[in-house]
């Protein structure tokens, strides 16, 4: 569907827009990761409302501007958002694939630590897979590991 | 009309007199989910994500940033423990991009249906 000229609006109703006109897509790829050695690994499910308005466009702003978000947060001066116009005022993301909307949601919803250096050190720290390579039940999940002999042909399958 | 827009500062009912629409601006969910155990959203507003953290425990993740961290989040669960009064559901853990909903049944973090939060607050 042709997205109206959004730029200016405001996110929230942009998102009003995208859940009102677009399909959910349901997506089958998971994002598993670790960001403590004693934790479980944690898996981030991308929400369908979220992935039709990635892939239709002209409605996500793009990444620097949460992240931008994200740094005045981190102050400990921080008290409340100030430059909510870098979501709304910003030209936003032009339509993407369902991989795009995977990369995009790690670099917003997983810790920056995490994604920045996830194949560096003695473990890998995130692997995207399928939902069916995950455990089919939810038995022992709090001792949940990313697996410490997974090949990166693997991951890539 | 397509992508019409009414710009009011009031609505006013025939008998019941008049409300500013910054009541109703105020007063709406920001964000709402609702999942089952696997974390997929079933439905949600302004939801990019969630994350599942550990048993019973999961993020959500804002699509539009709130404001500040001072939101009201009500988070709930179908629990189908045969003890359900021993069982809570709660929210937790506020940030503007994100909150964590919990489940527990007689004190066991748990995965249960029909899990919802919604919230409210300001955006950013």
């Amino acid at each position: 569907m042709q997205t109206p000229k959004f730029q200016g609006t405001h996110l929230f109703d942009r998102l009003c827009w995208a859940k009102e006109n677009l399909e959910p897509i349901q997506c089958d790829y998971r994002v598993v990761y670790e960001d403590s050695v004693d934790g479980c690994a944690k898996i981030l499910v991308p929400d369908p409302n979220f992935c039709a308005a990635f892939v239709n466009g002209g409605i996500i702003p793009k990444i620097e501007n949460y992240w931008a978000l994200a740094e005045d947060e981190a102050k400990p001066d921080f008290v409340k958002h100030t430059r909510g116009y870098l979501l709304h005022e910003t030209e936003p993301m032009p339509a993407g694939t369902l991989e795009e909307c995977i990369e995009f949601l790690i670099m917003k919803d997983i810790p920056q630590s995490v994604w920045q250096s996830y194949n560096k050190g003695n473990k890998q720290k995130m692997v995207i897979c399928r939902k069916d390579q995950l455990p089919a039940t939810r038995e022992w999940r709090n001792a949940w590991k990313i697996s410490d002999d997974l090949s990166i042909d693997l991951m890539a399958a | 009309m397509a992508n019409g827009k009414i710009k009011a500062d009031q609505i006013e009912h025939s008998t019941a007199g008049s409300l500013d629409t910054q009541y109703v601006v105020q007063g709406s969910a920001k964000a709402w989910v609702k999942f089952d155990s696997d974390y997929v959203a079933d439905d949600s507003l302004n939801v990019s994500s969630v994350t599942d953290i550990s048993a019973g425990t999961g993020d959500i993740n804002y699509s539009s940033s709130m404001a500040n961290a001072n939101t009201a989040v009500c988070a709930n669960a179908l629990v189908t423990s045969t003890a359900a009064s021993a069982s809570t559901s709660m929210a937790y853990d506020f940030a503007t991009t994100k909150h964590r909903n919990k489940c527990s049944s007689n004190g066991v973090d748990t995965d249960e249906n029909l899990r919802t939060s919604i919230v409210m607050g300001d955006l950013a």
